[in-house]
């Protein structure tokens, strides 16, 4: 018995409409939401799409009265009840909150590590869920408990239940939260970011089971997500936020075939597509400008265009070549001191870097990715030869390794933690040639200027300190340090990961065409497979410290050979819609790299299968980490 | 767990070792003779060498702590300079006091700190939080010998409810000491609970708890509390050592016969062997206090206990 509303169709059960708000700041209250209005319809999954800051977050946290201090200046949020009658939700008191928390709304976050409660067993976070809002003994609530946890197939879930958060993986964790979420039953589970915290082979599982139990339990999903290759694999329709306003709503296929707004027009350009390389030879930049340029270019003006990478020389000899890298660090000792267990983080690695070449290396977390950076510098204990220039930078001491780390430099994911929060920018780019007593004070500060001039940041900036910056702009500073040597090498340890996806656009514009203007090398470190694919002249796949398999772009990427580089390869959400991956295939966990100190490390052979791509095989074949 | 509490019981034995070395370093380089002081000031240099001699003085340093050492397990402790009586015996005579006084300040100031601490902190912003920081703050502020003789002055001289001073072992001599010291521990118990909850108010588990549908009173006392008390433990524990180190301030104000007043009689006559002791006690209560602590960490907190 759907009961008519003026605002509310009946085939809706969330409506939002004209939503304003503030938060109060240093200097009065500052609005962040400008009349959001959107709908959740019943059985549907509504993706809400955007970068950070669009809104997207506060909008449903504030449905879910979650926020602290915020203004509400206009609009009503509406809720349909299970009978069919409307609720005005927008200013409820914490009590009435609480009936429909859980019972009709549900929530679950971005971080699976914070968002448990580390003092309590799962089991006893669930059987409060389950309690809440159903008046059942503890036995039948005990055994919705096991029920639940079938549901989110949780294995060994007889054990698992009296478990504590941190024993669990992300992953799992992400699955208990799902499970307490569905707990009583609500009619819209609203997922804030679930998927964005976790590998992509967990990622791929996570957004399988909430696709299968939303077909099994008949709710509506509402997923906030800034991946638009996640909203293509699960969304019916789509909401685009930009600075706290909607921009855009529609069905995904519309969306993603012919998105109105130039906002979202920009977006899906600025998301590298995996195999959008196919039968290219060359790493090429993105036709995209910043986002700012974007929206203010006419329709008339020239659209930018895509420019080829072919800096890479095979002709002279490897500026960089390591063998046998290899890096333990001790995970347990006895009471005396003697090491027990090690985590093999790196493992027998072997690669070639050539002037101006580009050598993605792509894994999982826990693969060994950055420790294969770190070792380089030796800034972690390695073993193994790393020789640059001649030289074999591990057995040298460190007063001559100071001149190697000159031409070797860093650029790191967080731009955030990477600044000295009280150092000038300016400062913080010249300090390199400080320490390396290169130039005079007049030349160093005109090297600082042009750096400045390279990665697109005013010169006039450079007295500022890092917190007046945003994130991208932070990271053009972090790559101006890194240039300030003048470095031959630049390992870029996941320098884009936690940039969105425009400001990840520009910076990697940026990074290839000074690649392209200073003859660079990159060690191009990351977790997203298409980023690799669209910057790799050549690529490592890594997994628990060892290669699994190397070589061109094309090779690795257009015939991939390893199983576990094809598993990595179809649990990447790929950004359209009509081409939708079935990640039911997928499954299991990524096992530990502690070992016992005398386990005996795997012989790993490579087999050339074709002329310079090598595949990772052992005794029992090719099934090693798969 | 119990390996772990048998790691933590044998890892305090070597800074038991350290510490017991430092402190009669310590003791040994402070200015003046104790056969000097012994011998009183009339006795010639004769008697003074012959003092040295009974007391060992005259031997090496090395020897001269292991001698202390071997005797300490024998529980003698050597006999006060001043009343000739045996350490342990003196010592023994005051602890008692001390430790009631300690322990009754430790409840009041934990009931009072976490209280008004998690009460502020579930109002944060509004009148009941700048209340109970004021309470604490003024707490913090004010000079016990200043509150010791306000709260004497009003129950003891002019509601005569309580006695004034001293203390004979009855419960009611206890309150008003124990309330003059727990004010100030109580106040800085307060304010850590208070930035500690805060802390675990962002974190995302209250918003995990909230969306569960659980009413406010549960998530705060809940899901909040038990996190919240983890770093509020250790400064409990520090603060619970400075008490128990005795209070020279509170004890004098109302002629508490414990060890605080002990120490600084002691300190003013150079009673070597009495002040060797009760640094020694000292350190060792902060020792096993902190071992305490670590297992009450295991307790509260599962990441530990399955470490």
């Amino acid at each position: 018995m759907a009961v008519t509303h003026p605002f509310m169709h009946e085939d809706e059960i969330l409506t939002i409409k004209d939503l304003s708000l503030s938060f109060p700041g240093y200097h009065g209250y500052t609005q962040v939401l400008h009349n959001v209005s959107f709908s959740v319809k019943k059985g549907e999954t509504l993706a809400i799409v955007g970068e950070s800051g669009s809104g997207k977050t506060v909008t449903m946290r504030r449905v879910m009265q979650l926020l602290a201090n915020v203004r509400t200046d206009s609009g009503r949020i509406l809720l349909r009840k299970r009978d069919g009658t409307v609720l005005d939700i927008t200013n409820i008191s914490h009590k009435d909150a609480t009936k429909i928390r859980g019972a009709d709304l549900s929530m679950i976050f971005q971080e699976p590590m914070t968002s448990l409660n580390p003092v309590f067993t799962i089991g006893d976070q669930l059987l409060e869920a389950v309690l809440i809002h159903q008046r059942i003994s503890k036995a039948q609530a005990m055994q919705k408990v096991m029920e639940l946890l079938e549901l989110v197939r949780i294995p060994d879930k007889a054990r698992r239940v009296n478990d504590y958060p941190f024993q669990l993986s992300g992953g799992m964790r992400q699955r208990v939260m799902i499970a307490m979420a569905l707990a009583c039953n609500p009619q819209v589970l609203i997922a804030d970011e679930p998927t964005t915290a976790l590998d992509v082979t967990i990622q791929a599982q996570i957004l399988a089971l909430i696709q299968s139990l939303q077909e099994k339990l008949h709710i509506s999903v509402v997923f906030i997500t800034h991946d638009m290759g996640v909203v293509a694999e699960i969304a019916d329709r789509v909401v685009v936020m930009y600075q706290g306003q909607v921009v855009e709503e529609n069905d995904v296929h519309s969306v993603f075939s012919s998105p109105s707004h130039p906002y979202t027009q920009a977006l899906l350009k600025a998301v590298p597509k995996l195999g959008s390389m196919t039968g290219r030879p060359f790493p090429a930049t993105l036709p995209i400008l910043e986002m700012s340029k974007e929206l203010s270019r006419k329709p008339g003006d020239a659209a930018p265009q895509e420019k080829t990478i072919d800096t890479a020389d095979y002709t002279k000899p490897p500026l960089l070549q390591v063998r046998n890298l290899t890096t333990h660090f001790i995970a347990d000792k006895t009471f005396f001191g003697r090491t027990t267990h090690v985590v093999r983080a790196v493992q027998d690695v072997n690669f070639d870097l050539f002037e101006g070449e580009t050598l993605g290396v792509v894994g999982e977390s826990g693969c060994g990715k950055s420790t294969t950076g770190y070792s380089i510098l030796k800034l972690v204990p390695a073993q193994g030869k790393v020789l640059f220039m001649g030289s074999d930078i591990l057995t040298l001491p460190d007063s001559e390794l100071k001149h190697y780390r000159r031409d070797i430099q860093f650029v790191f994911q967080d731009p955030y933690a990477s600044l000295n929060p009280r150092i000038r920018i300016g400062t913080a780019i010249e300090e390199p040639l400080v320490i390396h007593n290169i130039g005079t004070p007049e030349e160093r500060k005109k090297r600082v200027e042009y750096l400045l001039d390279c990665v697109g940041i005013p010169r006039k900036h450079k007295d500022r300190y890092p917190h007046e910056f945003s994130g991208g702009q932070r990271q053009r500073i972090a790559i101006a340090r890194a240039l300030a040597t003048q470095p031959k090498i630049i390992i870029a340890d996941e320098a884009v990961s936690s940039l969105d996806v425009s400001i990840q656009a520009t910076v990697l514009n940026l990074m290839l065409e000074l690649q392209k203007e200073f003859k660079l090398s990159y060690l191009f470190i990351s977790h997203n497979m298409a980023v690799i694919e669209r910057v790799s002249n050549r690529v490592m796949v890594m997994y628990l410290g060892h290669v699994v398999e190397s070589g061109t772009r094309m090779q690795v990427f257009e015939n991939p050979m390893h199983p576990y580089t094809r598993k990595l390869l179809a649990a990447i959400p790929v950004p359209d819609p009509t081409r939708r991956s079935n990640f039911g295939m997928l499954s299991g966990e990524i096992p530990s790299t502690i070992h016992r100190i005398e386990d005996a490390t795997p012989r790993i052979e490579y087999i050339e299968v074709e002329p310079g791509h090598f595949v990772a095989s052992t005794k029992e074949g090719i099934s090693f980490g798969a | 767990m119990l390996k772990y509490f048998i790691r933590r019981c044998l890892s305090i034995l070597p800074v038991l070792l350290v510490v017991s070395i430092l402190v009669f370093l310590f003791v040994h380089l402070l200015p003046g003779d104790p056969a000097r002081i012994m011998a009183g000031p009339d006795a010639d240099e004769a008697t003074i060498n012959r003092v040295r001699t009974e007391l060992g003085l005259d031997k090496s340093l090395p020897e001269q702590y292991l001698n202390y050492m071997g005797r300490l397990f024998r529980g003698d402790l050597g006999k006060s300079l001043r009343s000739k009586l045996p350490v342990a015996q003196e010592i023994a005579l005051r602890f008692p006091p001390t430790l009631y006084l300690a322990l009754a300040s430790m409840v009041w100031s934990i009931l009072f700190g976490v209280l008004f601490g998690a009460y502020a902190a579930m109002h944060r912003g509004k009148w009941q939080d700048y209340t109970a920081m004021l309470v604490a703050v003024s707490g913090i502020s004010m000079p016990q010998f200043w509150l010791g003789l306000l709260l004497m002055q009003l129950f003891a001289v002019h509601l005569g409810w309580l006695p004034v001073t001293g203390f004979t072992g009855k419960f009611k001599e206890l309150i008003l000491p124990s309330l003059t010291l727990g004010a100030t521990v109580a106040a800085i118990i307060a304010r850590f609970t208070l930035s500690s909850f805060l802390d675990v108010l962002q974190e995302e588990y209250i918003n995990t708890a909230r969306a569960k549908g659980l009413s406010e009173r549960v998530v705060m006392w809940k899901h909040a509390f038990r996190n919240a008390l983890i770093p509020v433990v250790t400064m409990v524990g520090l603060q619970f050592g400075f008490l128990l180190g005795g209070s020279v301030v509170v004890e004098t104000v109302f002629a508490w016969p414990g060890l605080g007043r002990f120490m600084i009689e002691s300190v003013s006559v150079r009673d070597y062997p009495v002040l060797q002791a009760l640094l020694l006690l000292y350190s060792f209560q902060f020792v096993v206090i902190n071992l305490l602590i670590d297992m009450l960490y295991a307790v509260i907190n599962p990441e530990i206990r399955y470490k």
